[in-house]
């Protein structure tokens, strides 16, 4: 048997699509892959699946995983991509297959890409704001936890990576601490960002680009 | 829809409930290039994602329409009041699942209309794509409007919406529509010459050739065909079942729907002749698939679907006669594949202790059955062919079989019904119970649990009880307390359901009612009628003062018994059913008190074996 981490793109219309609809949708198209993949013991036997790093909905993704197990001992990688590709939408794509390495607890950082849309946003304003923003040495915000809401100095769990705009719009991108300890969520920076600067909140479409371990290596 | 609208769009999508339902993209659906097809076809549902999607006809037209190269058939369904209300606000127009294209520029809208509440969903819907709700005031050849599903065997409360309705099976019809459509846009036909030939096509029914008159009291006193329209007019069917076209592959959703598998008809029609059950004789004749056919229908689904719940679909799917050699040879293949089989609608006099260890084999799910009514002599008058013993002997079946758990279906407010025949619903759950206590076999320890689920009985076109007024409220809400004075005394292991009253009389009311009901449907729309099927958007109300507005009665559609000769709003529709059949059975029913045997048993002579060129099979 082996353990099989498939990397695939979520971009488009699937972004709409919630993290339990997509484990729906991946074990029926592993299933219609006919792919020979192992299936739970049990009364209730279904294909094992396990996804790492849940992605909110409304987000693309250029770096989504999911680890499944193959009842033979070798097999091709290369043809594990291409048969699952063949079972999929137009917006979810595979785009590498490989034996599992990293643990999850490894992930450490995600880099997201924030592009803004349309009026409110002046020529060259808004990103000299958000480099201010970022520059703070202090940035609280609320966030809600597992023990209910609490106060976060996000300032040394993110990082500006590059940012530009123009006149209808802009981009921004981010690394913000990801993973099962400490995740940052963007639109957690987002509404800190309206808040300290004033401008009317603009439409985003926001996605993930890498995930990455403490070494910021990227996740594999 | 232009980019800004898509763009606006994709923001509303994000503060909505389930925006899976707006995006289409799922595996399955169909992309075509629109500027590379000639026909553009939308096929609407009047109801939200996950119904709509749950309905097999609509699957298997989409995959009948897109298998022609020069159609992209596109889903169209209703949204929820919250997207609905962002739509209007910011001028988004309805549109197609699968280009996001507004379906005002389609060639053809076609709804299915499986239930009269969806009526003003329909309404609502093509003034949500910018179009006129009145078929008249769409002059152009497209979009040209059409409505099919069990409802159009009474089209006339939706005349003068749609242009063209469908009576009986789509599956032949409507590419001979999409032919004629395509050859008249080539000549330049106006919309007029379009429909006056397509009503030459058997299985066309265009409502502006017809032409209603009324008596004084509201009785209809004609109907007129005009311009060489057909009289009547005959629904369509398909003869061979293994012949006709079946997807192969269905488009599967992200999202969890009703009833989320892949399903394979097994027959249509139904041998019975339940004089209440008004699919029993719109579908007629009964044909069935042959086993060879469904499982190979079967097997090519689930690989293209990946679904791991097979559904066995027809009226009464334990009469199918091929049913053990299928399970027989589909069963090793879908345990080798994980999949899981339901078998619903199955009857209570033939259910076998092997038919059982079929239904135990596939998985383990609950148990329903449908007595319809409480005693002999109720469930005589409806011509349910199902005695007290034959009840017992299935629980028997079941319990023995390791089964804690039974659901009843009932109705109530069925002609010739009385105080002591509603009490009879819950004697009956009660014997369940008590049987359960008597077998030594019973699962050892636990306790039993008895459901009985009670919906209002509503009088349809088609049926021996079109005659037959339906009770009054006042009367209903009578029956409802019997039933519910009765289960107190009873064991507390019966559970009791039933619908609520008002939702059927408007039923009733629409069911069989005439075209002067459009200007009512209209007005109940206008008020903010829209996805009434769902009780937390239903209003009586609005119907009352639409009824007042017009001078009409919900007592004279409803609750009116109908003579023998009164011309009916559909008796120029031709289902293969003759009213002679339908008022002898309901002589039999109700002044004879006799029952009918099933088809295969002995011929009735409904007159639905002249759709096939003689005998049933």
């Amino acid at each position: 048997m082996i353990n099989v981490r498939v990397f695939y793109t979520k971009t488009g219309r699937a972004r709409f699509i919630s993290h339990l609809d997509m484990m729906r949708f991946m074990t029926r198209a592993l299933k219609r892959s006919g792919l020979p993949v192992w299936y739970t013991e049990g009364f209730n036997r279904h294909i094992y699946t396990t996804f790492a790093l849940p992605l909110s909905l409304g987000f693309e993704s250029l770096c989504e995983f999911m680890d499944f197990r193959l009842l033979p001992d070798e097999f091709d990688m290369e043809e594990v991509a291409t048969r699952l590709n063949a079972c999929l939408t137009p917006d979810i794509r595979i785009t590498g297959a490989a034996p599992v390495g990293m643990d999850p607890k490894e992930i450490t950082w995600a880099d997201f890409r924030v592009t803004f849309f349309g009026n409110g946003i002046d020529e060259g304003g808004m990103e000299e704001a958000f480099r201010r923003f970022c520059d703070q040495s202090e940035i609280l915000v609320e966030k809600k936890t597992k023990k209910g809401i609490s106060t976060v100095d996000i300032a040394p769990l993110m990082q500006l990576l590059d940012a530009a705009s123009s006149a209808d719009g802009g981009w921004v991108k981010l690394r913000l601490a990801a993973g099962s300890t400490m995740n940052i969520n963007p639109n957690l920076v987002l509404s800190a960002f309206w808040e300290y600067s004033g401008f009317a909140p603009a439409q985003t479409q926001i996605t993930r680009l890498r995930v990455l371990t403490k070494e910021l290596e990227d996740f594999a | 829809m232009t980019q800004n609208q898509r763009l606006k769009l994709e923001e509303i999508l994000m503060r909505m409930q389930k925006p899976g339902r707006y995006v289409g993209g799922e595996q399955g659906a169909v992309i075509k290039d629109a500027d590379k097809v000639a026909l553009r076809f939308a096929m609407c549902f009047p109801d939200l994602y996950e119904v709509a999607m749950s309905h097999l006809g609509i699957k298997i037209l989409y995959g009948l329409l897109n298998e022609r190269e020069d159609t992209w058939c596109e889903r169209c369904f209703a949204p929820g009041p919250d997207l609905e209300a962002e739509m209007r606000a910011n001028d988004i127009p309805l549109y197609g699942l699968e280009s996001m294209d507004s379906i005002a520029g389609f060639d053809m809208i076609g709804f299915s209309l499986q239930y009269e509440m969806c009526y003003t969903t329909m309404l609502n819907m093509l003034d949500l794509a910018g179009l006129p709700i009145r078929a008249a005031d769409r002059k152009g050849l497209a979009p040209i409007v059409i409505a099919g599903g069990p409802c159009v065997c009474n089209p006339e409360p939706i005349a003068d919406f749609v242009d063209i309705c469908l009576p009986g099976e789509g599956e032949e019809v409507l590419p001979e529509l999409c032919d004629l459509y395509l050859q008249c846009r080539s000549e330049g036909c106006t919309k007029e010459e379009f429909l006056r030939r397509a009503a030459r096509i058997q299985g066309v029914y265009v409502p502006s050739l017809y032409r209603f008159e009324y008596h004084e009291d509201g009785r209809i006193s004609g109907i007129t065909a005009l311009e060489d329209a057909p009289m009547p007019v005959k629904k369509r069917i398909v003869e061979d079942l293994d012949k006709v076209y079946y997807p192969h592959d269905i488009v599967v959703p992200f999202l969890d729907i009703v009833h989320n598998r892949a399903a394979i008809e097994v027959m249509r029609g139904c041998i019975r002749g339940c004089r209440f059950c008004q699919a029993g004789y719109l579908y007629r004749p009964n044909r069935e698939k042959s086993w060879t056919t469904l499982a190979n229908d079967a097997m090519s689904l689930c690989d293209a679907t990946g679904y791991e719940d097979l559904g066995l679909l027809s009226l009464s799917t334990s009469d199918y006669r091929e049913l053990e050699p299928l399970l027989e040879n589909l069963l090793p293949w879908t345990e080798k594949n994980y999949v899981g089989v339901s078998l619903p609608s199955l009857r209570m006099d033939n259910f076998s202790p092997k038919l059982l260890d079929y239904i135990k084999r596939v998985r383990k799910s609950g148990l329903t059955f449908a007595p319809e009514a409480g005693t002999q002599r109720m469930r005589d008058i409806i011509n349910k062919n199902v005695t007290e013993e034959e009840v017992l002997r299935t629980c028997r079946t079941a319990f023995e079989g390791g089964y804690t758990s039974v659901k009843l279906y009932f109705m109530m407010g069925l002609p010739g019904e009385t105080m002591e025949d509603v009490a009879g619903i819950i004697e009956l759950a009660q014997k369940v119970v008590d049987l359960y206590y008597s077998i030594p076999e019973r699962p050892k320890g636990k306790s039993v649990s008895v459901t009985c689920s009670v919906a209002c009985f509503v009088p349809k076109p088609f049926t021996p009880f079109q005659f037959e007024p339906q009770d009054t409220r006042e009367m209903l809400q009578e029956k409802q307390k019997c039933l519910l004075d009765t289960v107190k005394t009873k064991s507390r292991k019966i559970n009791v359901n039933y619908h609520d009253a008002p939702v059927s009389r408007w039923e009733a009311v629409l069911a069989r009612g005439d075209r002067r009901l459009c200007a009512v449907l209209e007005s109940v729309w206008k008020q903010g009628g829209n996805l009434e099927g769902w009780n937390e958007y239903f209003d009586a109300a609005r119907y009352e003062k639409a009824m007042a507005e017009n001078g009409l009665t919900a007592d004279f559609y409803a609750s009116r018994r109908r003579e023998y000769d009164e011309i009916m709003p559909w008796d120029h529709m031709d289902y293969g059913v003759s009213k002679e059949f339908l008022v002898r059975e309901h002589r039999r029913a109700l002044q004879e008190e006799k029952t009918t045997p099933n088809c295969r048993e002995h011929c009735a002579g409904c007159g639905a074996n002249k759709l096939i060129g003689g005998g049933c099979r």
